[in-house]
């Protein structure tokens, strides 16, 4: 029995033995050498809250004025191609359909083993106020990939930087209490400095368990009022979590300034 | 130099005195020593797949999977050695056999080939793992028995043994798993009178987002926070039925079987695209399944007849597979691609019809063959605003003879050579655009349209040489042959579970090589060794490779191209199942797969590591048997080595080492059986990360300790 079990001992030692060598991993992007550099952006690069996380990749940008990247590419292979996408974050990445129709797409082809480019990013003067996401990505001509850069761009739009207004008459409170499948009711107004055309008034929540849910959306359509009146009412759904449910009003105006407005509904049983 | 050290084990075990000692009764060539982790059952199970007598064969019965289950079936199986499995978390998981996944592993349930887009690394297989009875696995090429996917094997999952006459019988298992609060129910009835029978079993699990022992994890320099330790959105939930009826006469066997499986399995909301801190903030409902997710169903149908005729019998099986595959995700292609789909990113629904005939006939003692015709028929329909494959047609048919010869008792060659015809059909795709209003842009070529037709013969040849009662040795070669599947030829977008753009080349050429197996058996009483080694040549490998140019679609990298090269695999598997004493086992095994794409020198992706497991088990005889029955303790360590052999763009992986505890009892109370499954997994809540998981690309540490509890009651 003592030979088994020295036996039994002698594997479990092979297992440390094993279990103690090549801790040391090299990254996969070590062998190409293959790199972005961002050397100059055409605003200074500085930290700012997006989506409540504080970021320090951000860009704050103005429609009209164009961004200008300097850029250096290097690997130990020929380069192949890079990539700028710009797309836009309104929603935080829940990727929903956005309202602007601004975004860039652009792959250009390199050589050599490293590239200085400057590019000239045209943002339009009707670029919609909100968070984009910019990603410059590189390839060599063997397909390795390069650890990718990102920016997160803030744009106000030149023309137009003010939310509008949500006042509302409807909850008569921003603390209410509900039974399930009763109505809350929602009236009140919304107000611009220059047009709602195109934007929007949203109704979304999320219950006592985390859950999100639209409740209401509604379109500005048609013209380039100032003013906008709502009244609309939402069934508390039976299957809504009871407890605490926060509501959020948001309304977009023209070039999507946004603002909020937040009632918290108990739902009760 | 791994795989020698093992062997310098293995030889430390073959050479003390205690094994040299042994001189018990031989083993029969069909003995099969089958082990999970650590609790050995050595039995007499004779495959009926003939070219098993000279592959590696392994046979699991219902205990040991019960007592070592994992999150899904195949994550079960992987502690054979040689098997393995790309996972997506927890609930989706596919077979990989010596290396080889996807179109290259064949899963047969009762016969059928089980077709769920097994091309997708995050297509798990739809399996209900409560209602595997018997599994057998046999590893090497099958293709001349099983068609044009068997390069890398077969696992076949055998229908459960029918007790005698007018038996009824009723089955409930209630599992609980901590570490993603796993709440299973799986109930089972059966009934047999007069030779007919009738079986069910439904299926319910619900788990939440599971744990891992990390707080954060880094992503291309960014950290990111796991709040609360689980990662979010990884939760699902999991309803299956089936239901199998038949009748067992003198003159052969005829059975109906029916089965459902459905599942939703949510992926990790940073795994579609780039992972932002904001995403990942904890709602404290670990259960809510939000975006991304994937719902699958799969209804099969499937018919087997056996007929015995003098010297000779004939099977016949027929199935039908539905396989509905939605893949949902708020369109991330940023108002680029069609959302009227809403947020149903990929839907395939796949129709299989499958006919497999055998005419088996045992001539003398020394002459036997399987002569066999197989048809498999599928429509696929897609729709989705992501296009990845089109909607398409595929016949594939083949027919085949194998035939084994004993010129000695213990001499055995065997020799087998299939035709194969495929045709594969689908139309030139086009995908219509739209703008931020809703509004339709234009329409875009995504595919051409593809008339192709294969014609393709293959064969395997073999030997398995009883050298005398202890040792055996077989050996194994076949030409390897795969038509290439739609995805291969026809891909052109962002796969939404790999989030990558894979784009197929319609010229692609089948997939073709030679595969050499070999096996090294010695037997006793006390000890049971088993080495098998096996070296793979292929003149055309067909892979994702990634290439230089990047996706012209929006927020997608670069695009990844399916391409045939020449590779070669090699690898070995060892396994030792020693009985020290009376009640008292140690299982050691080992695994190693090398693969070189000869284009690049680089290794193939998803390639598993090195690996070696060492258990020891206690099955106590005690003498209260009423209360203790087919108890056993188990107690292993299984260590991964650092996986450095990787892919272009594929991250190296640092070694890991796992600890397992696992125990069962059975308790008689009148007529009742309650059977407890115990396990801690993970025990030292080691941080590991594994270059098998899809969520690797992330850095995402791998799933913390779990303690699982099963009880089984029947009666």
């Amino acid at each position: 029995m003592k030979t088994k079990i020295t036996i039994i001992a002698a594997i479990l030692l092979g297992i440390l033995f094993f279990s103690s060598c090549d801790k040391k991993i090299r990254a996969p992007s070590d062998s190409t050498d293959l790199r972005i550099e961002v050397l100059a952006t055409s605003v200074p690069v500085s930290s700012a809250e997006v989506c409540g996380t504080l970021y320090d990749n951000v860009l704050q940008l103005t429609s009209g004025i164009p961004l200008n990247l300097k850029l250096q590419f290097t690997g130990a292979n020929n380069l192949a191609q890079y990539k700028i996408d710009i797309h836009s974050n309104f929603d935080c990445h829940a990727h929903e359909r956005p309202l602007s129709e601004w975004r860039l797409l652009r792959i250009g082809d390199l050589s050599g083993t490293t590239a200085l480019i400057t590019e000239t990013i045209p943002l339009p003067a009707d670029a919609f106020s909100g968070n984009y996401h910019c990603i410059i990505r590189l390839i060599d001509e063997q397909g390795n990939e390069a650890p990718f850069k990102e920016f997160n761009l803030v744009v106000r739009n030149m023309e137009d930087s003010e939310a509008p207004v949500i006042s509302y008459i409807l909850p008569a409170s921003d603390s209410v209490a509900l039974q399930k499948s009763a109505e809350l009711q929602f009236k009140g107004t919304v107000t611009d400095n220059l047009s709602l055309k195109n934007g929007k008034l949203e109704l979304t929540y999320t219950d006592a368990n985390g859950n999100d849910y639209t409740a209401l959306n509604e379109l500005f359509t048609g013209n380039d009022s100032t003013t906008h009146h709502f009244e609309r009412s939402y069934t508390i759904p039976a299957y809504a979590a009871p407890g605490l449910a926060i509501f959020k009003l948001n309304a977009y105006d023209q070039f999507n300034n946004q603002s909020e407005k937040l009632i918290k509904v108990y739902i009760l049983e | 130099m791994r795989i020698i050290i093992a062997l310098c084990i293995a030889t430390i075990l073959l050479n003390h005195p205690v094994c040299r000692a042994q001189n018990e009764a031989m083993h029969q060539a069909s003995k099969d020593s089958t082990s999970l982790e650590a609790v050995t059952v050595t039995e007499t199970y004779l495959s009926r797949t003939p070219i098993a007598q000279t592959l590696g064969l392994q046979y699991i019965k219902r205990e040991n999977l019960l007592l070592h289950q994992g999150n899904t079936f195949m994550n079960t199986l992987e502690k054979l050695p040689g098997i393995s499995t790309i996972n997506t978390g927890v609930g989706i998981s596919k077979p990989v056999i010596r290396g080889m996944s996807l179109n290259r592993v064949i899963v047969n349930e009762y016969g059928i080939k089980q077709e769920g887009q097994q091309w997708g690394l995050d297509h798990g297989l739809e399996l209900d793992q409560y209602n595997v009875d018997r599994v057998e696995v046999i590893k090497g090429p099958v293709s001349v028995l099983y068609g044009s996917d068997g390069l890398g094997g077969v696992v076949n999952i055998l229908p459960a043994y029918i007790p005698g006459n007018d038996t009824f019988q009723t089955e409930l298992i209630n599992t609980y798993k901590s570490n993603n609060d796993l709440l299973g129910w799986s109930g089972k009835v059966l009934y047999n009178k007069n030779g007919y029978y009738i079986t069910a079993r439904a299926t319910y699990q619900d788990y939440a987002s599971y744990k891992v022992p990390a707080e954060s994890f880094s992503y291309n320099g960014y950290t990111l926070p796991i709040y609360n330790k689980r990662l979010k959105n990884t939760g699902g939930k999991e309803f299956n039925f089936s239901l199998r009826t038949g009748l067992r006469k003198k003159w052969g066997t005829t059975s109906f079987y029916l089965s459902h499986f459905q599942q939703k399995a949510g992926f990790f909301v940073g795994a579609f695209g780039v992972p932002r801190a904001y995403q990942l903030n904890d709602n404290g409902d670990y259960r809510h399944l939000g975006l991304p997710y994937q719902q699958i169903g799969h209804t099969k149908l499937i018919a087997n007849t056996t007929i015995f005729l003098n010297k000779a019998r004939i099977e016949a099986d027929l199935g039908f597979q539905l396989n509905n595959r939605r893949e949902l995700s708020p369109p991330h292609a940023h108002g680029y691609g069609p959302a009227t789909q809403g947020n149903e990113a990929l839907a395939l629904t796949l129709y299989t019809l499958s006919g497999n005939i055998r005419y088996v006939y045992n001539a003398n003692e020394r002459w036997s063959s399987t002569s066999g015709l197989s048809i498999l028929q599928q429509q696929n329909i897609r729709d989705g605003y992501e296009f990845l494959i089109p909607s398409f047609n595929s016949l594939q048919a083949g027919l085949y003879n194998f035939t084994e010869y004993r010129p000695l008792k213990n001499l055995l060659f065997n020799a087998g050579i299939r035709m194969d015809y495929g045709r594969q059909k689908a139309m030139a795709s086009f995908i219509t655009s739209y703008d931020s209003s809703g509004a339709a842009t234009g329409q875009t070529n995504r595919s051409t349209a593809i008339d192709r037709t294969y014609y393709k013969v293959s064969g395997s040849a073999g030997t398995a040489w009883q050298l005398n009662p202890r040792q055996k040795i077989t050996f194994n070669l076949g030409s390897a042959y795969r038509m290439p599947v739609m995805a291969e030829l026809t891909a052109n977008g962002v796969h939404h579970g790999t989030f990558r753009h894979e784009m197929g080349d319609s010229s692609i050429k089948a997939e073709q090589g030679y595969m050499a197996d070999a096996g090294f058996n010695f037997n006793t009483k006390q000890l049971t060794i088993q080495f098998t080694p096996f070296v793979n040549y292929f003149s055309n490998y067909i892979y994702l490779s990634p290439s230089a140019r990047f996706s012209p679609l929006p927020d997608a990298g670069q695009i990844y191209r399916y391409m045939g090269a020449k590779a070669l695999f090699a690898g070995a598997e060892l396994h030792t199942d020693w009985h020290i004493k009376e009640g008292w086992n140690n299982t050691f095994s080992a695994e190693y797969v090398w693969n070189k794409n000869l284009e690049n020198s680089l290794g193939l992706p998803f390639t598993p590591p090195f690996s070696i497991l060492e258990a020891i088990s206690w099955q106590p005889r005690l003498k209260q048997q009423q209360l203790f029955e087919a108890t056993t303790f188990s107690l292993s360590g299984q260590y991964f080595a650092a996986q450095k052999r990787v892919d272009r763009n594929e991250a190296p992986t640092p070694g890991y080492f796992l600890l397992n505890f696992s125990a069962a009892n059975t308790f008689h109370i009148s007529e009742h059986r309650i059977t407890l499954f115990i396990q801690l997994r993970n025990i030292t809540n080691a941080v590991y990360m594994n270059n098998m998981s899809r969520y690797r690309v992330l850095n995402l540490p791998e799933q913390g300790f779990n303690l699982q509890l099963m009880l089984r009651w029947a009666w």
